[in-house]
């Protein structure tokens, strides 16, 4: 005896419309195709008639999220393999590159350049659960002291990023600043510690700006062109600002330091001073731009005052 | 009347979206409207890791000792006798920071307690020791 079609543990299904009225699906699936062919109906809007049997949601909505979420881990596999892409971001979160030069010598006490307005790369294809950004900085910190090493800052300019751990990022273009203090750096020993959490400031307009901290009366201001747009009291400030710094960076492999090669990001006009309310000098930028990563990001000393970082891509 | 099947799936899709979602962002999707504005500026349901342990108002950001006595110095507190608002935070709270290359992005850190000054702005100390820490 022929089992029926569809049984199962004895119970007899009925069979779906399709079926019973006996129009084979093999021609249900050729009318679809030639009406997305001609342009007439997507994949989606094929009848539910055609689908030959009922609807079980959710078993099918799990197995799709089992897939989506193996796409995604076959997605990062290239990366992992072959080391540093420039287009998709990788399994490596916050894993962060840089390229900077700065000026030191004596205690510093504004810092400023000229960023250009460059639409930032941030990598493609994130992950469930992604961080990842391309920022470029004016930068006041202490040379590295404290054992959170990055986090004695203060610092401005623009940022593209994305993350769920976040309160500064949107995947869109922004001004950012941020500033932190170390209870391990020299100055700061029984303080609390701050993390230089970024806050976003303003509305990108895509042109250049000056990006400056500089500490006049009594506190660390932070400016876009003329308009400050935040302060920190020095009292807050435990630790020395020794270089005044210029850097981009990224948190994930696919994202891109500065521009490209064709249209590297510039920073002009670097100048800084060194006294409270005093005068800002020119640089004379000459020392190698430090490069730290891999081999497709750059930095470039381009004039006495201007540097560009670029990401072969 | 008996509902429409795909009424019904439409229906279940979603809560399953909303459960999945919660899933990602670690926040309870149903609650989440409701939440206090100071916690979220806090990083309370920015991530499944930010668990509050206290939050509390002061009535003076400089009586933050009284609670927190190995808060280290801090003169934007100690100077600051207008109300604020604390949350302090278990282990293994997530956020990104900027900073230097190599150590910015992700960071996973211990003792964090976020102080909402009344100017609104969020200020999150890290590595505070919680010996002697008690709510008001």
């Amino acid at each position: 005896m022929t089992a029926l079609p569809h049984s199962r543990a004895g119970r007899v299904r009925r069979l779906p419309p399709t079926m019973r009225r006996g129009r084979p699906l093999q021609r249900l699936a050729e009318q679809a195709g030639k009406l997305r062919d001609e342009g007439v109906a997507s994949p989606e809007r094929i009848p539910r008639r055609a689908y030959p049997i009922r609807l079980k949601w959710l078993p099918r909505l799990g197995i799709s999220v089992v897939a989506a979420l193996t796409m995604q881990t076959m997605a990062a596999l290239p990366t992992l393999a072959f080391g540093p892409d420039t287009a998709n971001c990788s399994a490596r979160n916050s894993h962060t590159t840089g390229a900077e030069t700065y000026v030191a010598g004596q205690q510093k006490h504004g810092v400023s350049g000229t960023i250009e307005g460059q639409n930032l790369d941030q990598c493609t294809s994130p992950h469930l659960v992604q961080t990842s950004g391309s920022f470029a900085w004016s930068v006041l910190e202490d040379g590295g002291t404290g054992s959170s090493g990055g986090a004695v800052i203060l610092q401005i300019g623009i940022g593209k990023c994305r993350d769920p751990f976040s309160f500064g990022c949107g995947s869109d273009m922004r001004y950012l600043w941020a500033w932190g203090r170390d209870s391990t750096a020299p100055g700061c020993a029984g303080w609390s510690h701050i993390d230089p959490v970024p806050n976003s400031v303003g509305t990108w307009d895509g042109a250049a700006h000056d990006f400056k901290v500089y500490h006049q009366n009594n506190a660390y201001r932070f400016f876009i062109g003329a308009s400050q747009v935040a302060s920190v009291p020095e009292s807050m400030v435990c630790w020395t600002p020794t270089r005044a710094q210029w850097f981009s960076e990224t948190w994930d492999d696919g994202d891109a330091v500065g521009g490209s090669a064709g249209n590297p990001l510039v920073t002009s006009s670097t100048n800084y001073a060194n006294a409270e309310n005093g005068g800002f000098f020119w640089t004379s930028l000459s020392a190698p731009c430090r490069f730290a990563g891999d081999t497709i990001r750059h930095c470039s000393i381009v004039s006495s005052t201007s540097l560009k970082t670029w990401t072969e891509r | 009347m008996k509902p429409d099947r795909r009424q019904m799936v439409g229906v279940a899709a979603a809560v399953v979206a909303l459960v999945l979602l919660s899933m990602i962002k670690g926040t309870n999707a149903f609650g989440s409207s409701t939440q206090d504005p100071r916690l979220t500026a806090c990083g309370v349901g920015l991530n499944s890791a930010n668990v509050p342990i206290a939050s509390f108002e002061l009535p003076a950001a400089s009586k933050i000792w009284d609670y927190l006595p190995e808060l280290g110095i801090s003169p934007e507190l100690s100077s600051d006798n207008n109300p604020a608002f604390v949350v302090v935070f278990q282990d293994g709270f997530r956020i990104t920071v900027a900073g230097k290359p190599g150590n910015s992005g992700i960071a996973t850190l211990s003792g964090v307690v976020c102080v909402i000054p009344s100017n609104g702005v969020p200020i999150f100390y890290s590595e505070v020791s919680r010996v002697g820490f008690h709510a008001p």
